[in-house]
């Protein structure tokens, strides 16, 4: 029975085919490409690269209506964020040099040092606007192509410094089996006469707890837009002890649940989480979303409840996973969600 | 086999811990409460000045929760939220588990572990400045049972216990987000 079991999960297995994005030269856009590394059996990785956006047009701003990524299986996520206020040791001028392919870069190598490199700390990007993302990494399908709908764009001005921030996982939960890898394509678009500006939202609950004594907790929250907006894309964001991600529109005005028939996005695979795209949702001034993070305790793969326990700030002793990056012994809560138009600002709700 | 598994589900079934405060029969109260910055419980009266401070995430908010009576104290949902006084809109909603350690006297306390994190600053869509000026809170407890209670009161959220000016900067009505706020 064994042997069958064995045979019939080699017969199976994906083969890998490495992946491969072209190179966009001249005007017609920008690549990245992350130097490939390797990441340990049982350890994570968390990797902030600063790179500036480059003149690529003569100076003028760039109108981004296509961002494809490349992501070798095993990949927790992939942001990438335009850099604002530097704080906490997260200085793109003290990080190591490197090269994102052709475009000279710094980096600043978190490991799982979790609990002490900046890579790690959040409050270093909670003014840092996302840009584009992805959770989404498996050997089949190893590209996101993520074309913007018609006539929006993700504006850049050369210049713009932006952090790529990857995050790989090489454990039983959520294997790197052929090395962490990762590239991205920015798409430039030459008519920007008529495109309208693409802005991000990104909300999370922070105040989480995913106790032992009480295992199947859901936590909610809310966020509002300045102006009315399109929702074009969305996904959202757990740990291990996720179960299901909702994400429903909101009127702005109650407290109360919105109906099930608001929802519109789900997702059950904390290591999967879909990327939600052409959602095309039109929410009317002083609306917003709600959203939901469904868990189940379970206690940790890699590490102990003493672990859990020494990261608790109120120490409770009760394994509690609370707000953190660590897949293995922290939780998160968070939505990245894509709107427009960007009017002023783009949205925060912490 | 199908029976025995059903058997062995059945058998570990179980009802979920009662643990009354107060008279569970009766209609459900309760008051708001907040904690200061050495998370010491406070009763929230009118216009009271409710710190704001800084999670580990960023932005600015209140912590805050409730002392209840004649309701489930371990199983309890909070919603908590705030709103301007001039528009039906509410700003920003919180709900989650919460618990009520018993005081001994019919009511309980949410103990520091289960409050509630209400973020007021940023906010872009706010009309007026975030801090030092009235806005109402609410805060609505349901248990297991069905059971609710439900307060709504005018505070003052203030910057008092940040010296760095950033949740000033922050919680002011035309701030940015991503400018600068040294």
């Amino acid at each position: 029975m064994r042997l069958w079991l064995i045979a019939l999960c080699a017969c199976s297995s994906p083969q890998f085919q490495p992946w491969d994005l072209p190179t966009l030269s001249g005007d017609a856009g920008f690549s990245l490409r992350v130097p490939e590394f390797s990441v340990p059996p049982g350890r994570e990785s968390q990797n902030c690269y600063f790179v500036r956006v480059p003149d690529i047009a003569q100076g003028r701003d760039l109108w981004i209506d296509r961002v494809e990524l490349g992501i070798n299986p095993g990949s927790h996520h992939v942001n990438v964020f335009r850099v604002k206020t530097i704080q906490g040791g997260l200085d793109p001028a003290a990080g190591t040099p490197t090269m994102l392919g052709d475009y000279e870069a710094t980096v600043i190598e978190g490991s799982d040092d979790y609990a002490h490199n900046p890579c790690w700390q959040s409050s270093n990007w909670a003014d840092w606007p996302l840009v584009a993302n992805s959770q989404h990494s498996d050997a089949e399908t190893p590209i996101t192509n993520w074309q913007l709908p018609e006539n929006v764009a993700i504006r850049f001005t050369p210049g713009d410094m932006l952090m790529v921030q990857t995050h790989y996982v090489n454990t039983s939960d959520q294997p790197t089996p052929y090395n962490a890898r990762v590239g991205i394509n920015f798409y430039n678009e030459h008519e920007s006469a008529s495109l309208v500006e693409m802005g991000s939202l990104f909300a999370t609950q922070q105040n989480i707890r995913i106790c032992r004594s009480n295992p199947q907790v859901t936590y909610a929250g809310t966020c509002r837009f300045p102006n009315a907006v399109t929702v074009a894309a969305a996904n959202g964001h757990f740990h291990k002890r996720g179960d299901e991600f909702r994400i429903y529109s909101w009127d702005g005005a109650s407290t109360s649940h919105p109906p099930d028939a608001s929802q519109f996005y789900l997702s059950t695979e904390w290591d999967h989480p879909p990327m939600k795209l052409d959602i095309d949702l039109s929410l009317p001034t002083n609306s917003g979303i709600w959203w939901d993070c469904q868990y189940r305790w379970q206690p940790p793969s890699e590490f102990t409840c003493d672990d859990v326990d020494a990261k608790d700030p109120l120490h409770a002793n009760d394994c509690c996973y609370t707000f953190g990056g660590n897949t293995d012994v922290g939780e998160h809560c968070n939505v990245f969600l894509y709107y427009y138009p960007r009017l002023t600002t783009d949205v925060f709700c912490l | 086999m199908r029976s025995l598994l059903l058997l062995a589900i059945g058998c570990s079934t179980h009802e979920p811990t009662f643990c009354p405060v107060g008279d569970p029969t009766a209609a459900a109260a309760l008051d708001i409460i907040h904690l200061d910055d050495r998370y010491e419980p406070h009763t929230t009266t009118a216009y009271a000045r409710v710190p704001l401070f800084l999670p580990q995430q960023g932005g600015w908010a209140a912590r805050l929760g409730a002392r209840a009576t004649n309701i489930d104290g371990c199983h309890v949902d909070a919603t908590t939220s705030f709103r301007d006084l001039d528009s039906a809109q509410v700003a920003k909603v919180d709900q989650r588990p919460t618990l009520l350690d018993d005081l001994g006297d019919g009511w309980g306390i949410t103990p520091a572990t289960a409050i509630s994190e209400l973020q007021f600053c940023p906010q872009p869509a706010a009309t007026r400045d975030l801090h030092d000026e009235p806005y109402e809170v609410t805060v609505e407890l349901v248990d297991l049972n069905g059971q609710h209670a439900a307060q709504s009161i005018v505070i003052v959220p203030v910057c008092d216990d940040d010296p760095t000016g950033r949740c000033l900067c922050m919680c002011a009505r035309d701030y940015v987000i991503g400018s600068p706020c040294y």
